[in-house]
C-alpha cells in the first residue's frame, strides 16, 4: 500500500520515453522522506518529536508568556488578561481574542503583509474557538482575555505550535482551564504514518491530519485532515496522531514542572 | 534515542524567479544506532546484526578477521565485482548510498537488492545521523572531500567501538582517500589489490578500467583512428536546451546501418525525429541514450541510406572513415535529405548488460573485442585474461566509458551464460536481452499461495451467484492448460439469449500489495518462447487453481449479456461466480461439434447459437472500419525429447477461433464502458492510437506498383481498400499488403484514464471501437488483474485498497506493463527465430517467396511456409553491387532483368554456419536465373553448399506477428 487517492495532484505529463521499466525504482525512490532503514530526512523515527524547548515568563509586561521552539519553529505567545472588556453586553462569559502574526522574515521567502491575510484570520478563529472550550471561561464573567502569537520562525504548520505555545501562556498567566490542550500533525507516507511533520513534509502531497485534544480528559478539541484519505488509514493517523499528542503532553507537563520548581526554589 | 545535540543545516537556493532562499534543515544526531556487528557487546540488542564475529574470506592481504568498507566511488564503478558472493560483511555507509542514488538509480537498485540479500551480510551503517560519526564540513572543504572523510570517520570508529577485534579495511580507488586513511593509520586498498589475493581470474575480469587519461596529441601520431568532437558541458547543454539551440531527445540506432540513428525528440514542436548519420555526428552516442542534439543547418542534411551495413569486418577504424568519407557520403539519386542533426552531449546513459561473444583476437592478447547480441549496440572493448575459456561461450559485458580517441566503448566483462550454439544458452541470450524476469518464484511469493488441498468454503459460496448448473465450455489451443476465458450461451424465454463470458477470478488468490502481486506487477506479463513458457503467476495458479479445467469447480468473474436474436445487446451484468466447466475444448474440437449436424446435445447448440451471434458482432465491427490486418503465424512442433524443431505447421484460423475472440472483445468493451464510468480518473484502459497518416506512404507506394490505390485517412477507408486490392492471378498479394499495413501501426498501449484529457484519445484504431481494456486474460496479463480489482471494488464484490484509486500509481505500473509486454513480444519472436535457424541447421532447401522489399543494395525476400523474411543482398563476390536501384520505381536490374516489389521468386535456404560465433540463414537467388548471380537449384541428395559468396548472409528477421488485440 502506498499513498491512498490523491486528487490534488496535477496531472502529470507524461514521458515520451516510456519504455524504460520504472516500477520498482519509482518504489523505492518515489519520495524518499522515510529510507529503507526507517530514518526520516532529518535523523528521526517516524514516531519521534522535534525538539521541544520552552522559556516562561519572556514578556514581564504580560500576564503570561511563553517562547517555545519547536524543531525550527520559533514563536512567542502571550496572554494579557483577563481584563474588563468593553461592556458590550450582559455576558457571563469571558470572550477571548486571539492575534496572530508573523514576522516578514519568519519563512525563507520575505513575507510583505505579515497579518491579517486569509490565512492569518483562519488561523486566529481557530485558536479562539479552541480556547473557547478550554478555558473555564465562566469564572471571569464580562471580562476579556487577548492571546497575541508572534511567529519569529516558521517551520511549517504553525497552528499546533501555536495552540502548544498558547496553552503554556495561559498555564503561565494562571487562568484555570480544563486541560493541557496539545496539538501535532500526523502524516502518511510510504505506508507509513509519522508524525511531528516539518516543513519538507508538509510540503509533500501527501495525506494529513492535524489533532488538537485535551489529553487528561480524553476530549477530541478540534481535528482537521483536508485530503482524502481511505478509511482504513484514518483511523491509523488518528491514532499516531493521539500518541503523538501524548508525547507532547509529556514534554509540556514537564517543562511547567520544571517551571514551577525553579519559581519555589527562587521562593 | 535523538541526543540533544542538533544540527542546523542551512543552504541558499535560488527559485524559479530568481528569489534566493535561505533553507535550514535541521538534523538531530542520535546515539541510538547499531553498528550491525555481531562481536560489539555495547551495541542495543534486539536490533539486526547481520556482519559475522568470525570472517574468514581466504584473502591474505589481512591476515585478521575483518570487515570492508566501501566508498562511493567503489559501488558506482565496481557493483559488478560486488555482486560476487565471494565478497560478503560488507559496511555500506548511508552516505554512499545517498551519493549512489544521486548518481545511477540503476546503480542504486542493484547495491540495494545486495543488501537485501542477508547471506551477504551487507549491513547500511547509518553515519550522517550517528553522534560518533558526524563530521561537520570544514570550511573551504568541497562536499567529495567531507564525505570521504566522513567514510574514514567510519573507520575509525569501528576500529574504536570493536576495540580492535576485527579491522576494517576501507576499499578505495581514490589515491588520495587511501594516502590520507593510511596516514590516520586505517587499512585501505584498491579494489583490485584487495581482490587479486583471491585467485579468480574472472572476478578481475569485472573490474572495471579506470578511464585512462589518455594524450589526444601522442594518439592521433599513434592511431589514425577517429577522434570524436568533446562532448559539451552539462551546464551548457542545459542552457543550450533552455534557449532552443540544443534538442533533448532518446537516441535510437539503426538496426541496418550501423552508422545511421534517429533520435526522438521530446518538447519540440518543430521536430519530432531527427536523423543522425556518420561517426562524428553520433559522437558516441549508444542506443536507448538520452542525448542532447543540434539541428545541422540545411545543406547540411544527410539522406538516409538505404544501403544495409554490418559492421563486422574492420577492426581497423580507417576502413570505417574511408567509407565515412568516401563511401556513405555519396549522395544517392534520392531528393529526400530528412532534417538531421548532431548530437552535442550525452544527457542519460542507458547503458545495460549485453549478452554476446568476444571477437577472437591474437593470442595472449590483454585486450578483446565484444560483438553484442543486439545489432544496435557497438562492439566493446574488453579486457580478459580468460580470451581462451571464452572463446565458444556467450558472455555478458558491460559497458564503462568511451573516450574521445577511440573507436569502441570500453567494458568490462561480468559472467559467462554458456557453450554457444547450445539452445539453452541462446535462450537464456533471449532473455537477459530482452529483460524478462525469468528466476524461480521466491520463497515470499510462494507463501502467498492458498494450501492445498484447496476447497470451497460456505463464505465463497455466499459471495458468488452459483452457475454450476450453466452449460459452460471453454474453448483455447491444444495443450493449453492455462485456461483463462469460458462461454455460456442459452435461450430466454422471451426470445432472446443469454451469452456469458467467464473469467478466471485471479484476484481472488492474488491480493493486493502481497509478495505474489508485487512480483507478477513487475512480471506484467507471461512469455511464452517456442519450447518454454515464463509464467507471470507461480503454477498452481496458473495451471491449476485458476485455469477454467473441464468437469471442476472454479472461481470466475463474470460477464452476462442479453442479447437479441439479431445481436443487439440489451442488457450487461456483472458479477462474481463459481463456475464448472462442462468441457475444455480444443479450437479443432469445437469446430468439429458445431460443424457436427448428428450431435444437437446442450454444448453444440449453445456453439451454434454463440457463432450465430459472434458472426454477426463481427460483421458489425468490420462494417465499423475494423482492421483484419494479416501476420504469418508459424509454429513448430518439437521434439518431446529435446524440443528440438522437427517441423512448421502454418497456424490455422477456424470459425471458432473467432468466435471465442469476439467475445472476448465484446467482454472487454463491455468492461471498460463500466471501470471508465465507475472509475473515470484512474481506470486502467488500452489505447491503439490512428497513426499519422504519412505512416502509410510505404503502403500506398507499393499497391500503386501493382495499379492500387490505398486510402488511409480512417480506418474505415483503409479497410475497404485493402479489401479491394485483390489480384486474382496473385493470391499471396493481398495478404503481403496486409502484412505492409501491419507495420504502419502505432503500438497499443495501456494507459490510466486520468492522464488523458481527451476521451477521443482513448480509441482502439485497430478494433475500432471507442474504448478498450483488457479484462479476459488475468493469468497471463498483469493489465487483466487491475481491471479485474476495478470492477470489482465498483461492483462491491471485492474490497477497496489505498493505490485502487491512486492514478499514478496506476500509470506506472501501465508503463511497465507496456514495456514488458513489448519486450515478451520480442523475445516471443527472438525464440521462433531460434528454431527456425534450428530447424533450417541440417537442411538445404529450395523455396517460393516472393520480394517484399527493395532496398538500395538488397531485396527483402518473405518465404511465406516459414513466415520468414530474409535479406538478399545484391553484390558480388567483391561486393561489388550487382543491381540498379530505382528508387522511384522501387525496382532493381540486374543483368537487364528488373526485379519489381512482390514478385514472386524462388530461393535456396541454409544456414551459415562458416562463422561459429553468428550463424545465420542465408539464402541465394535461384528464380529468376540471372547470370553470375543465381544458383542452381539444389538437387535432392546434394548436401555440399556451393561455395558463392556473392550472396552475403543475413540475419533473418521474423515477420511480426501481431494482432490488433
Amino acid at each position: 500500500m502506498s499513498t491512498p487517492m490523491d486528487t490534488s495532484s496535477l496531472p502529470i505529463k507524461n514521458k515520451s520515453n516510456q519504455l524504460t521499466s520504472t516500477l520498482t525504482t519509482d518504489y523505492i525512490v518515489g519520495s524518499d522522506l522515510i529510507s529503507i532503514e526507517g530514518y526520516r530526512q532529518d535523523g528521526r523515527k517516524p514516531n519521534e518529536l522535534r525538539h521541544f524547548r520552552v522559556s516562561f515568563n519572556v514578556v514581564p509586561d504580560a500576564d503570561g508568556s511563553c517562547y517555545m521552539e519547536h524543531g525550527n519553529c520559533k514563536l512567542l505567545a502571550t496572554i494579557y488578561g483577563p481584563y474588563e472588556g468593553e461592556s458590550r453586553s450582559n455576558q457571563e462569559q469571558a470572550i477571548i481574542t486571539c492575534d496572530f502574526s508573523m514576522t516578514s522574515y519568519c519563512v525563507s521567502e520575505r513575507r510583505l503583509r505579515t497579518f491579517g491575510d486569509m490565512k492569518s484570520q483562519r488561523l486566529q478563529m481557530a485558536i479562539q474557538r479552541v480556547f473557547q472550550q478550554a478555558i473555564i471561561t465562566e469564572t471571569y464573567p464580562k471580562s476579556q482575555i487577548d492571546i497575541y502569537l508572534k511567529i519569529l520562525q516558521s517551520d511549517g504548520n504553525d497552528y499546533s505550535p501555536c495552540v502548544n505555545a498558547t496553552t503554556l501562556a495561559f498555564i503561565n498567566a494562571g487562568i484555570p482551564m480544563k486541560d493541557f490542550v496539545c496539538s501535532s500533525t500526523v502524516g502518511y507516507i510510504q505506508n507509513k504514518c509519522i508524525i511531528d511533520l516539518n516543513q519538507q513534509e508538509e510540503q509533500q502531497k501527501s495525506p494529513q491530519l492535524t489533532l488538537t485534544i485535551m489529553p487528561q480528559r480524553d476530549d477530541i478539541v478540534a481535528l482537521t485532515c483536508e485530503s482524502r484519505v481511505h478509511h482504513d488509514i484514518y483511523n491509523e493517523m488518528l491514532d499516531a496522531a493521539t500518541r503523538a499528542n501524548l508525547q507532547l503532553f509529556d514534554l509540556m507537563k514537564q517543562a511547567v514542572i520544571n517551571q514551577l520548581k525553579t519559581v519555589l526554589h527562587v521562593l | 534515542m535523538i541526543d540533544d545535540t542538533r544540527r542546523l543545516n542551512s543552504f541558499l537556493r535560488k527559485t524559479r524567479r530568481g528569489h534566493v532562499l535561505k533553507i535550514t534543515h535541521e538534523l538531530y544526531l542520535r546515539t541510538d544506532i547499531t553498528c550491525g556487528s555481531n562481536a560489539c557487546q555495547q551495541c542495543i540488542i534486539g536490533q539486526t546484526t547481520l556482519l559475522d564475529k568470525h570472517m574468514k574470506n581466504g584473502n591474505n592481504l589481512i591476515s585478521t578477521g575483518h570487515y570492508l568498507l566501501v566508498d562511493t566511488n567503489i559501488v558506482l564503478q565496481q557493483v559488478d565485482v560486488l555482486e560476487d558472493p565471494l565478497l560478503t560483511n560488507v559496511i555500506v555507509p548511508q552516505i554512499v548510498l545517498d551519493e549512489v542514488r544521486h548518481k545511477s538509480l540503476a546503480i542504486y537498485k542493484r547495491i540495494r537488492s545486495i543488501i537485501a540479500i542477508p547471506e551477504r551480510k551487507f549491513f547500511v551503517f547509518i553515519n550522517e545521523f550517528n553522534k560518533n560519526t558526524f563530521v561537520l564540513r570544514k570550511p573551504g572543504e568541497s562536499p567529495n572531500d567531507r564525505n570521504d572523510r566522513a567514510i574514514r570517520k567510519i573507520a575509525q570508529f569501528y576500529n574504536e567501538h570493536l576495540k580492535q577485534q576485527i579491522s576494517i579495511v576501507l576499499l578505495t580507488d581514490d589515491i588520495a582517500n587511501r594516502d590520507l586513511a593510511r596516514q590516520e593509520g586505517l587499512i585501505a586498498f584498491s579494489l583490485k589489490e584487495y581482490i587479486s589475493t583471491f585467485n579468480r581470474p574472472e572476478l578481475l575480469d569485472r573490474l572495471v578500467l579506470k578511464e585512462e587519461s589518455f594524450d589526444l596529441e601522442k594518439d592521433l601520431g599513434k592511431r589514425k583512428e577517429i577522434i570524436f568532437p568533446e562532448h559539451v558541458s552539462v551546464s551548457e547543454v542545459q542552457r543550450g536546451i533552455k534557449s532552443g539551440k540544443y534538442l533533448q531527445g532518446t537516441f535510437q540506432a539503426s538496426r541496418e546501418n550501423y552508422l545511421e540513428a534517429n533520435v526522438f525528440v521530446q518538447d519540440s514542436e518543430k521536430y519530432n525525429q531527427l536523423f543522425v548519420q556518420g561517426y562524428r555526428n553520433l559522437n558516441r552516442a549508444v542506443h536507448d541514450d538520452i542525448v542532447a542534439v543540434e539541428v545541422l543547418p540545411e545543406q547540411e542534411w544527410a539522406i538516409p541510406f538505404s544501403l544495409v551495413i554490418d559492421d563486422k569486418d574492420d577492426d581497423q577504424g580507417d576502413l570505417v572513415i574511408e567509407q565515412e568519407e568516401t563511401g556513405l557520403v555519396v549522395q544517392g539519386v534520392s531528393s529526400k535529405r530528412t532534417s538531421s542533426c548532431r548530437i552535442v552531449a550525452i544527457i542519460k546513459r542507458n547503458w545495460r548488460q549485453y549478452c554476446g561473444i568476444l571477437q577472437e583476437s591474437l593470442p595472449g592478447a590483454r585486450f578483446h573485442l565484444f560483438l553484442p547480441h543486439e545489432r544496435r549496440i557497438p562492439k566493446i572493448r574488453i579486457e580478459s585474461r580468460q580470451a581462451e575459456e571464452l572463446k565458444n561461450s556467450r558472455v555478458m559485458v558491460q559497458i564503462d566509458h568511451w573516450p574521445r580517441s577511440s573507436r569502441y566503448p570500453h567494458g568490462h566483462f561480468i559472467k559467462t551464460l554458456g557453450k554457444l550454439g547450445d539452445k539453452e544458452t541462446e535462450n537464456e541470450v533471449i532473455l537477459a536481452e530482452h529483460d524478462i524476469l525469468h528466476h524461480e518464484f521466491p520463497e515470499a511469493v510462494l507463501d502467498c499461495l492458498p494450501k492445498l488441498p484447496w476447497t470451497i468454503t460456505e463464505e465463497d459460496l455466499a459471495n458468488r451467484v452459483d452457475l454450476r448448473d450453466f452449460c459452460i465450455v471453454s474453448i483455447d489451443p491444444p495443450g493449453c492448460t492455462d485456461i483463462d476465458d469460458a462461454l455460456h450461451c442459452r435461450s430466454l424465454e422471451n426470445g432472446n439469449f443469454e451469452c456469458g463470458v467467464h473469467i478466471a477470478d485471479v484476484t481472488h488468490f492474488v491480493r493486493p500489495n502481497t509478495a505474489l502481486d508485487l512480483e507478477a506487477r513487475e512480471r506484467g506479463t507471461t512469455v511464452y518462447l517456442t519450447d518454454r513458457r515464463i509464467d507471470m503467476l507461480p503454477v498452481l495458479l496458473s495451471g491449476n487453481l485458476c485455469s477454467l479445467r473441464g468437469g471442476e469447480e472454479r472461481f470466475a468473474f463474470s460477464v452476462r449479456w442479453e442479447i437479441t436474436p439479431d445481436a443487439k445487446i440489451v442488457n450487461t451484468i456483472f458479477h462474481k461466480s463459481i463456475i464448472k466447466s462442462r468441457s475444455a475444448m480444443t479450437y479443432e474440437q469445437a469446430q468439429a461439434i458445431k460443424d457436427d449436424s448428428g450431435i444437437n446435445d446442450e454444448i453444440a447448440r449453445s456453439l451454434r447459437r454463440l457463432h450465430s451471434i459472434a458472426a454477426q458482432l463481427r460483421q458489425k465491427r468490420l462494417d465499423k472500419g475494423a482492421l483484419v490486418l494479416e501476420s504469418s503465424e508459424v509454429r513448430f512442433q518439437l521434439d518431446t525429447e529435446t524440443h528440438d524443431p522437427l517441423n512448421v505447421i502454418n497456424k490455422e484460423l477456424r470459425e471458432t477461433n473467432w468466435l471465442v475472440e469476439e467475445f472476448m472483445l465484446l467482454a472487454n468493451i463491455s468492461v471498460a464502458e463500466k471501470i471508465y464510468e465507475l472509475f473515470p480518473d484512474c481506470a486502467c484502459l488500452r489505447k491503439h492510437p490512428a497513426p499519422p497518416i504519412s505512416n502509410f506512404d510505404p503502403l500506398v507506394k507499393a499497391a500503386e506498383t501493382k495499379g492500387f490505390q490505398v486510402k488511409a485517412n480512417t480506418g474505415k477507408e483503409l479497410a475497404d481498400s485493402l479489401d479491394q486490392a485483390i489480384l486474382s492471378a496473385h493470391p499471396y498479394f493481398n495478404t503481403m499488403l496486409r502484412m505492409l499495413a501491419t507495420r504502419c501501426m502505432m503500438q497499443a498501449v495501456y494507459f490510466c484514464s486520468g492522464f488523458e484529457s481527451d476521451i477521443k484519445s482513448f480509441e482502439h484504431y485497430g478494433l475500432a471501437t471507442p474504448i478498450y481494456t483488457h479484462f479476459t486474460s488475468p493469468i497471463r496479463r498483469y493489465a487483466d488483474v487491475l481491471v479485474h480489482r476495478l470492477l470489482a471494488a465498483g461492483i462491491n464484490a471485492d474490497a477497496t485498497f489505498p493505490d485502487l484509486l491512486n492514478k499514478r500509481v496506476l500509470q506506472q505500473i501501465c508503463n511497465n506493463l507496456n514495456y514488458r509486454h513489448r519486450m515478451a513480444q520480442y523475445a516471443a519472436r527472438a525464440s521462433v527465430d531460434l528454431h527456425t535457424q534450428l530447424f533450417f541447421k541440417n537442411m538445404n532447401t529450395n523455396e517460393d517467396g516472393y520480394v517484399f522489399a527493395v532496398r538500395k543494395n538488397a531485396l527483402q525476400i518473405l518465404l511465406p511456409r516459414y513466415g520468414l523474411e530474409t535479406t538478399l543482398f545484391l553484390r558480388d563476390k567483391d561486393g561489388k553491387s550487382v543491381g540498379e536501384f530505382h528508387e522511384e520505381e522501387s525496382t532493381q536490374t540486374i543483368n537487364n532483368l528488373t526485379i519489381h516489389m512482390f514478385d514472386p521468386v524462388t530461393v535456396q535456404i541454409s544456414v551459415d554456419s562458416n562463422n561459429i560465433q553468428r550463424q545465420r540463414i542465408q539464402i541465394h537467388l535461384v528464380k529468376p536465373f540471372i547470370d553470375g548471380f543465381s544458383v542452381a537449384p539444389i538437387v535432392k541428395n546434394k548436401t555440399t553448399i556451393d561455395e558463392i559468396d556473392n550472396t552475403i548472409t543475413t540475419p533473418v528477421k521474423r515477420l511480426k506477428v501481431k494482432s490488433s488485440k
